[in-house]
C-alpha cells in the first residue's frame, strides 16, 4: 500500500519526477565496463604500472623528460641547471627556508594534487598526488593514482615509502589547498604526513610579484587568470597546450572513471598533472634566474618591480633598490607605464627612507609628482611624505605647507582632517619662526 | 541559573518606575501588594472559580533542598575548588548524576531553572579529565548564546582547577564567531568544546581528521536543554548524532552521554530516540525553590451574546503593568512576533510617562546577535525592568532571576508554561506568575480547568529522525565524511536503497560486494553546506531597512517569509513600524521603511491540499491518514487597526506559491451525511468551518503540539480552500474534507497519531462546542460569529453526531483506528 521507498526518496530528491513504473525512464545505460581500476589494463592504458600492497593497489606513472628535449622555447637541460643551481635563490624566493634545505638542487620535489572537489573536508580526496623531481639528466615526474576509493590507503602507503626524506617541496598554491589537503588525508588514516614539516616553497606568491597583469595598486583581484600556470607557460616559455582538460571537469571525469573503470578519459588529466608539474618547474627556474641576474634579465619594468619586491621582502635593500630604480626608469622611458613607473618611485622611496637616506627619498617621492599620469591615490601619497619630510627633516617650512595646500587640494574626505591638521601646525611653527628665527627652531627641537 | 552561582540581589534600584524597592523585603511587599490588587483574596491556594476573572490561584510551597555528600570519586582538588566557591555537599541529584556516570550509564536529568543542571555534568566531566587528561568532551547547547553563557562559568572552574594543581584545563567555545587562528589550537587542545548542533554538523564533523585528537579521546557529549531538540530540529540532531556515532567509532571511542532537560513526559524516551542508546533517568530534584504563586487570569466577556472576552493583550498589559508600576521586574511572554510587537509597543507607552521607556524592551528571534545580547545584559544588571519576549527567552539564556512571568496567552504546552513560569523566582523569595487565557479554544479550556493544567503530565517530544526529507541530506553528509558500508543501518530506514537512490543520482558510487563494500561520496559539493538544521529547507529573507542607508535589521525563515515580508506589510521591530516596500523573493530580501501608523498587517493564506495516498482509514473511510501535497500562496492581507483590532482595509497580493508533501489527517464528511442535515447550503458551510475551526484546536491539545505544528485545510471535491482566511467558494461542500497536516515537509510525527486519537478528537471537540456557553459560536470554539455564521454551532454539533455514530458503529478491520496514542 505504501509507496515505494525508491520512489519516495527520488521525489525528495527532486531527481526523476514521480513517474508510473513502466514510463520511467530507464535507467542510465551503463557504458561498456573498462577494465576496471585497480587492474593492470588501465594502469597500462594510462602508461603506468599497478602497484599491489596489502592495502589496496595504486597506479603508478612514471614519465621523463630529458635533458635534451624542449618544453616550449625552453630546453629542459636549461630548466634543470637553473633548478640545480639556484640554491640561494630559493632562499630568497621562499618564506622560510632552512639554510641547508635544496643545498643541492635535485632535492627539490614538485608537488601537485588533482582532487575530488575543491570545498576540503573529509569527503574531498586527492585522487592524483604528482610529483616531480630535476637531476643533471632531466626531470622525472611520478604519478599515484588512486585506482578506486576503498584504495586509498595503498597511495598514502606508497607515497609515504616513496617520498625520499630529504626533499624540500615546491607547489603552486600548496600552502593553502594541496598540502593542508594531503595532511587531512594522512590524518583520516591516522598515519604521519611525509610532507609535513619540509621546507616548502608556494611558488604561487612570487609569481604573481613577478607577472601578475594589473597592477598591484587597486589590490589583489579575486578572480585573476593572469598567473594560471597554463597561461605563465604561455607568457614565459611560449608552451601551447593541446586537448588540455579544463580544471572543472577534472573530478567528474575520475568519478566516471570510478563507476565504469575505463581509464581512457583520465588520461587527459594525467597529462594535465604532469604539464603542470612541469610549468611549475619552468616557472621556478625563471625566478630563480631572475633572483641570480637581477634587473638587468628582466623583461619588462612590472617585472623588475615585482623582482625589487621579492628582494625587499628577502631583506636583500640593495638588489631591491636596484630593481625599483631600473623599473621605473624603464617604466618611464619604454613602455610609458605611468601606473608601473608610479608604484616603483614608491617602493624605492621606502627602500631609502628605510636606509635612513631621506633626501634620495624625498627625490623618489618628487619623482612621482613629475610623472603624468601618475594614479591620483600615489600622488597624494607623495605629498602628504614630502609634506612629513619638508616639515621634518628638511625643515622647508615653505615647502611643507604647499604640499598640504596641494593635498587639501585635493578633495578626499577622508585624509583631509589630517592634512588641516598638519597644515595648522606649519602655520603656527611659521608664525613663531618669523620673529623667533634660529630661536625657535631650537626651541622646538629641543 | 546554577545552585553554585552567587545569587545577586536585584538589579540596581534605580529603575524610575519606581516605588523603588530596596532590598528582599520591600520588594515582597510589593509584590504582595501588586498580588492582592490583581487577585483579591487569600493568597493561597482556593478553590477554582472558572467564570470569573481569576480563575485559580495556586500556591506553590517552598521546596527544601535535598543534599547528598560528595562522592568518593570525586577528585580532591576538584572538591577543593568546590569548597572554596562555598560549596560543601551536592543536591542530591548532581550526586546521582555522578553516580551513573561513574558507573557507565548514558544520563538524562530533568531539572528546572536555577537547580544547579551545570553541575549535573560539569562535575563528571571534569573529574574525568583531572584523573585522566587526555580526556575530551563535547558540550552541546541549541543556541550559541548558551554555549557562550556556560562558557563563563566553566572557564573560572577550570582556571581555579590550574590553580589547584590541576594542570591546564582547556575549555572552548567553538561556533561560527570563533577566529580562524584560534582554531587550530581549539581542535587540538580543547579538553571541553562549547558549541552547538548546527556547527557539529557543518564545522566539525565533515572535518573531523582535522579533530582527530577530539575524537580519539572523547568521553563525553553533552546535549543541555534537550527539550528543546523536538520537531524539526530535533529530528535533525538525531541524524547528526547518528553521523557522530560513526565518526566515534571510526576513531575507535565510544563516549557516554550526559543530558539534561526540562520537564517533559518523556525525556528517557527523548534522549533514547536521539542518541539511539539505552539511558536512565534522573527525575527527583534535590535543589530548593522558593515559594511561587500562580495565577490563571481570564479577561473578562464583554459581549455574552457573541462571546467576545476583553483582548488578552490588553489584560496581559493591565497584569504586567501592576507589577512593573511597582519596582518589580518583568517577562511578559507572547505567543508570536507580531503579540510580542504589539505588546512591547504597548508597555513602552504606558511608562513613557516615567521618562524611561527604554526599560521596556522586545526581544525575539530574528533581532541581530548584539541588540538581543544588550537586552540580556540589561536583564541581568537590572536596568531593564520589563522584556516582553516569544519563546526565545524560554530557553536558559542567563537573565537572572526576575519577580513575576506574565505570560500573554497559553503557551501550547504544559512543558514550555512551566519553563517560562520558572523564569520568575529566586530560591529564598516567593514570586509570581500570570497566565492571560486568550479566547482560543484551547486558552479557554485551561483557564477554565486549572486542574488539567495544573495536575496533568506535561508533553511529550516527539521527533521523527527518519522524516526522509531529513535523513536523505544527512545520509549525503554522511557519505561524505566517512564511506558508508554495504552493512550500515541508519534508523528504521533501509538506508542501502536510499544509498541506491543517491548512487543514482551520481551522488555516491558502491565498490565491493555486498559483504564489504563501500559507498563513496562522489560529488565536488559539501553537502553539509546544503542543510540547515532549523528548518527543513535552510533559506530566508533579510529585512533591509531603507529609511537611511541600507541596514539589515532582522531575518525570518523562508516559510514564515512570504506572510511576514509581502509587499506593503507592516514590520515591527521593537515597537517600530517599517512597511515593506519591496519583496525580492528570488534575492530574498524585503525592503522596508519606517512608517508612522496605527495600523498593523496580518496577512491571508490559501491553502490546497491533494491526497497523494492513502495509508489507513477507518472501515467507512471517515478518518484517513496519508501522504499529501499542500499548496499555500499568499493571497491578500488585512489591516488591523492597534487597540482597537478593527478592520481598516485590505489587499490583494500576486506571491509565488510554497508546496511540499506531508504526512496528514484527514476526515472526509460523506456526500449523504452532508445532504441529509436540515440546513441551507450556507449553514452547512458554515458547520465544516467551525468544526474544523474547533477540531484544530482540540487536535494541538491532545497532541500537546504547537499550534504552528499543525496546518488546516477544507476542500470540497479538489477546491482548496483554508478555514483561517476569508476566503470562500460561492459553491456550497457537498462532501467535504478537512485536512489536520503536519507543517513540515515529510511530516514530523503529528498526524499518525492523530489518526489513532480520531474518536478521541471527535468526543473532545464535541464537548468542547458543547461546553461553551456562548449562543451561535464564539472563538472559544466554532470561532467567532461573523467568521462563521449563525448556525455554524449547531450543524458542527449535527455532524460531530453522525461522525461519531457513523465510525463507532462501523470501526472494524485491520486498518481500525486505535484510541490511544502510538508515541
Amino acid at each position: 500500500m505504501a509507496r515505494d521507498l525508491g520512489d519516495r526518496l527520488r521525489q525528495v530528491l527532486g531527481t526523476v519526477p514521480r513517474l508510473a513504473p513502466e514510463t520511467r525512464a530507464p535507467e542510465p545505460r551503463a557504458c561498456p565496463a573498462g577494465p576496471g581500476g585497480a587492474s593492470p589494463e588501465a594502469a597500462a592504458a594510462l602508461g603506468g604500472r599497478l602497484v599491489e600492497r596489502e592495502d589496496g593497489a595504486v597506479i603508478v606513472i612514471e614519465r621523463r623528460y630529458p635533458s635534451a628535449a624542449r618544453y616550449g622555447r625552453s630546453r629542459i637541460g636549461d630548466l634543470v641547471d637553473a633548478l640545480l643551481g639556484g640554491s640561494d635563490a630559493l632562499a630568497t624566493l621562499a618564506r622560510v627556508w632552512p639554510a641547508s634545505a635544496g643545498a643541492r638542487g635535485d632535492a627539490l620535489c614538485f608537488v601537485d594534487l588533482e582532487t575530488t572537489g575543491l570545498a576540503g573536508g573529509a569527503g574531498t580526496q586527492a585522487f592524483l598526488v604528482g610529483c616531480a623531481v630535476a637531476d643533471a639528466d632531466g626531470i622525472t615526474v611520478r604519478q599515484f593514482l588512486l585506482p578506486g576509493f576503498e584504495h586509498e590507503r595503498a597511495l598514502l602507503a606508497e607515497l609515504d615509502a616513496w617520498a625520499p626524506v630529504p626533499h624540500a617541496l615546491v607547489t603552486y598554491n600548496g600552502r593553502s589547498f594541496d598540502l593542508p589537503l594531503l595532511e587531512t588525508r594522512y590524518l583520516f588514516h591516522r598515519r604521519a604526513c611525509p610532507f609535513a614539516e619540509r621546507p616548502h616553497l608556494d611558488m604561487l606568491h612570487a609569481a604573481r610579484r613577478l607577472w601578475r597583469s594589473r597592477p598591484a595598486i587597486a589590490g589583489p583581484p579575486l578572480d585573476d587568470d593572469s598567473c594560471r600556470l597554463t597561461v605563465l607557460e604561455r607568457h614565459l616559455a611560449g608552451v601551447a597546450r593541446v586537448g588540455d582538460v579544463p580544471g572543472f571537469e577534472i573530478p567528474s571525469r575520475f568519478f566516471q572513471f570510478v563507476r565504469d573503470g575505463r581509464p581512457e578519459p583520465l588520461a587527459a588529466v594525467v597529462e594535465h598533472n604532469r604539464l603542470d608539474l612541469v610549468s611549475l618547474a619552468l616557472v621556478t627556474a625563471r625566478a630563480i634566474g631572475l633572483v641570480q641576474r637581477g634587473p638587468a634579465a628582466t623583461a619588462n619594468a612590472r617585472e623588475c618591480l615585482g623582482l625589487g619586491k621579492i628582494f625587499a621582502r628577502a631583506g636583500a635593500a640593495e638588489n631591491a633598490e636596484a630593481c625599483f630604480a631600473h623599473a621605473a626608469d624603464l617604466a618611464g622611458r619604454v613602455g610609458r607605464e605611468p601606473q608601473v613607473r608610479g608604484e616603483a618611485l614608491k617602493w624605492l622611496a621606502w627602500t631609502r627612507r628605510r636606509a635612513g637616506r631621506l633626501a634620495e627619498a624625498a627625490e623618489a617621492w618628487r619623482a612621482i609628482l613629475d610623472t603624468p599620469g601618475c594614479p591620483r591615490a600615489l600622488r597624494r601619497e607623495a605629498r602628504e611624505a614630502l609634506a612629513i619630510h619638508h616639515e621634518h627633516r628638511s625643515r622647508d617650512l615653505e615647502s611643507a605647507r604647499a604640499f598640504v595646500l596641494d593635498v587639501l587640494a585635493d578633495d578626499d574626505e577622508a585624509r583631509r582632517a589630517d592634512a588641516e591638521h598638519r597644515l595648522r601646525r606649519i602655520e603656527r611653527k611659521l608664525q613663531r619662526r618669523v620673529p623667533g628665527g634660529l630661536m625657535a627652531a631650537l626651541d622646538e627641537s629641543s | 541559573m546554577a545552585s553554585d552561582r552567587p545569587i545577586h540581589a536585584s538589579g540596581p534600584a534605580a529603575s524610575g518606575l519606581v516605588p523603588v524597592a530596596r532590598g528582599g523585603e520591600r520588594k515582597a511587599i510589593a509584590l504582595q501588594t501588586a498580588l492582592e490588587r490583581l487577585a483579591p483574596g487569600p493568597l493561597g491556594d482556593r478553590p477554582d472559580t472558572p467564570d470569573e476573572v481569576i480563575t485559580a490561584v495556586r500556591r506553590l510551597p517552598p521546596v527544601e533542598a535535598r543534599y547528598a555528600p560528595f562522592p568518593d570519586a570525586l577528585d580532591p582538588r576538584l572538591r577543593a575548588v568546590l569548597e572554596r566557591r562555598g560549596i560543601r555537599q551536592l543536591y542530591s541529584h548532581q550526586a546521582e548524576v555522578f553516580g551513573h556516570v561513574a558507573s557507565g550509564r548514558h544520563v538524562v536529568v530533568t531539572t528546572p531553572t536555577a537547580s544547579g543542571k551545570t553541575l549535573c555534568y560539569n562535575l563528571p566531566v571534569l573529574n574525568a579529565v583531572l584523573t585522566e587528561p587526555e580526556t575530551r568532551a563535547l558540550y552541546l547547547f541549541p543556541t550559541k548564546a548558551l554555549a557562550q553563557d556556560q562558557m563563563a562559568e566553566l572557564h573560572e572552574l577550570a582556571g581555579l582547577l590550574g590553580e589547584a594543581g590541576g594542570g591546564e584545563i582547556g575549555v572552548h567555545t567553538y561556533d561560527g564567531d570563533t577566529p580562524q587562528d584560534a582554531r587550530r589550537t581549539i581542535r587540538t587542545r580543547a579538553h571541553v568544546v562549547l558549541s552547538n548542533p548546527d556547527m557539529l554538523h557543518s564545522g566539525i564533523l565533515p572535518h573531523h581528521p582535522r579533530w582527530a585528537k577530539l575524537f580519539e579521546n572523547l568521553r563525553y557529549i553533552v546535549l543541555d536543554e534537550l527539550h528543546a531538540y523536538r520537531g524539526v530540529f530535533g529530528s535533525h540532531l538525531g541524524n547528526v548524532l547518528r553521523r557522530l556515532a560513526r565518526v566515534c567509532r571510526h576513531y575507535g571511542s565510544s563516549p557516554q552521554f550526559i543530558c539534561s532537560s526540562a520537564t517533559i513526559a518523556n525525556p528517557r524516551e527523548l534522549a533514547e530516540r536521539l542518541a539511539e542508546r539505552p539511558f536512565v533517568h534522573v527525575a527527583e530534584n534535590g535543589a530548593p525553590r522558593g515559594e511561587k504563586l500562580f495565577v490563571f487570569v481570564n479577561p473578562p466577556v464583554v459581549n455574552r451574546e457573541l462571546g467576545i472576552r476583553r483582548s488578552y493583550l490588553a489584560e496581559a498589559r493591565r497584569v504586567a503593568g501592576e507589577f512593573l508600576r511597582r519596582g518589580l521586574q518583568v517577562i511578559v511572554f507572547a505567543q508570536s512576533r507580531l503579540a510580542t510587537e504589539i505588546l512591547t509597543t504597548y508597555l513602552k507607552e504606558d511608562f513613557e510617562d516615567a521618562g524611561l521607556p527604554d526599560l521596556i524592551r522586545g526581544y525575539r528571534g530574528g533581532y541581530l546577535p548584539n541588540r538581543r545580547r544588550e537586552i540580556e545584559r540589561g536583564l541581568r544588571d537590572g536596568l531593564v525592568r520589563g522584556v516582553v519576549s516569544t519563546n526565545a527567552l524560554e530557553l536558559g539564556i542567563d537573565i537572572g532571576a526576575l519577580d513575576v512571568a506574565v505570560m500573554a496567552g497559553y503557551p501550547g504546552t504544559i512543558a514550555s508554561t512551566w519553563q517560562r513560569a520558572g523564569r520568575a523566582g529566586r530560591r529564598e523569595s516567593r514570586s509570581a506568575a500570570v497566565m492571560v487565557a486568550s479566547s482560543a479554544p484551547v486558552d479557554q479550556f485551561v483557564v477554565r480547568h486549572p486542574t488539567y493544567f495544573f495536575d496533568a503530565s506535561p508533553e511529550h517530544a516527539l521527533v521523527n529522525p527518519d522524516n526522509l526529507h531529513i535523513l536523505v541530506n544527512h545520509v549525503k553528509c554522511a557519505a561524505f565524511e566517512l564511506p558508508m558500508t554495504t552493512g550500515e543501518v541508519w534508523g528504521s530506514v533501509d538506508v542501502q536503497e536510499v544509498l541506491g537512490v543517491l548512487q543514482e543520482a551520481g551522488l555516491v558510487h558502491r565498490s565491493g560486494g555486498d559483504e564489504n563494500g563501500q559507498w563513496n561520496w562522489t560529488s565536488e559539493s559539501y553537502p553539509a553546506d546544503a542543510v540547515s538544521l532549523r528548518s527543513i529547507s535552510s533559506d530566508n529573507f533579510v529585512v533591509v531597512d531603507r529609511t537611511r542607508g541600507s541596514t539589515v535589521i532582522a531575518e525570518t525563515d523562508f516559510t514564515s517569509g512570504p506572510s511576514m515580508l509581502h509587499p506593503k506589510a507592516i514590520y515591527i521591530v521593537e515597537g517600530r513600524l517599517y512597511q515593506v516596500e519591496r519583496l525580492d523573493f528570488d534575492g530574498r530580501k524585503a525592503y522596508v521603511r519606517e512608517v508612522d501608523c496605527d495600523y498593523y498587517t496580518d496577512a491571508i493564506d490559501y491553502t490546497k491540499v491533494t491526497v497523494l495516498e492513502r495509508f489507513a482509514s477507518d472501515a467507512r473511510g471517515v478518518a484517513n491518514h496519508g501522504e499529501v501535497h499542500v499548496v499555500s500562496r499568499v493571497v491578500g492581507f488585512k489591516k488591523i487597526r492597534f487597540y482597537t483590532n478593527e478592520n481598516v482595509g485590505s489587499g490583494e497580493l500576486d506571491l509565488p506559491e510554497q508546496q511540499m508533501h506531508t504526512t496528514s489527517y484527514w476526515l472526509e464528511v460523506p456526500r449523504e451525511v452532508m445532504a441529509a442535515l436540515p440546513f441551507a447550503a450556507d449553514d452547512r458551510r458554515d458547520g465544516v468551518f467551525g468544526l474544523a475551526f474547533a477540531m484544530k484546536q482540540v487536535a494541538s491539545l491532545l497532541l500537546m503540539c504547537d499550534q504552528r505544528d499543525l496546518g488546516l485545510s477544507i476542500d470540497n471535491s479538489g477546491s482548496g480552500l483554508s478555514a483561517e482566511t476569508a476566503q470562500r467558494p460561492d459553491a456550497g461542500l457537498e462532501a467535504p474534507r478537512i485536512f489536520l497536516y503536519d507543517a513540515y515537509p515529510g511530516g514530523i510525527g503529528f498526524s499518525q497519531p492523530l489518526f489513532g486519537m480520531h474518536h478521541q478528537l471527535a468526543a473532545r471537540t464535541r464537548d468542547l462546542i458543547l461546553g461553551c456557553g456562548c449562543e451561535s459560536g464564539c472563538p472559544s470554539c466554532v470561532g467567532p460569529v461573523g467568521h462563521t455564521g449563525p448556525q455554524a454551532k449547531t450543524v458542527a454539533l449535527r455532524l460531530l453526531d453522525h461522525l461519531v455514530e457513523a465510525s463507532a458503529a462501523r470501526a472494524v478491520g485491520p486498518a481500525t483506528a486505535a484510541d490511544e496514542v502510538p508515541f
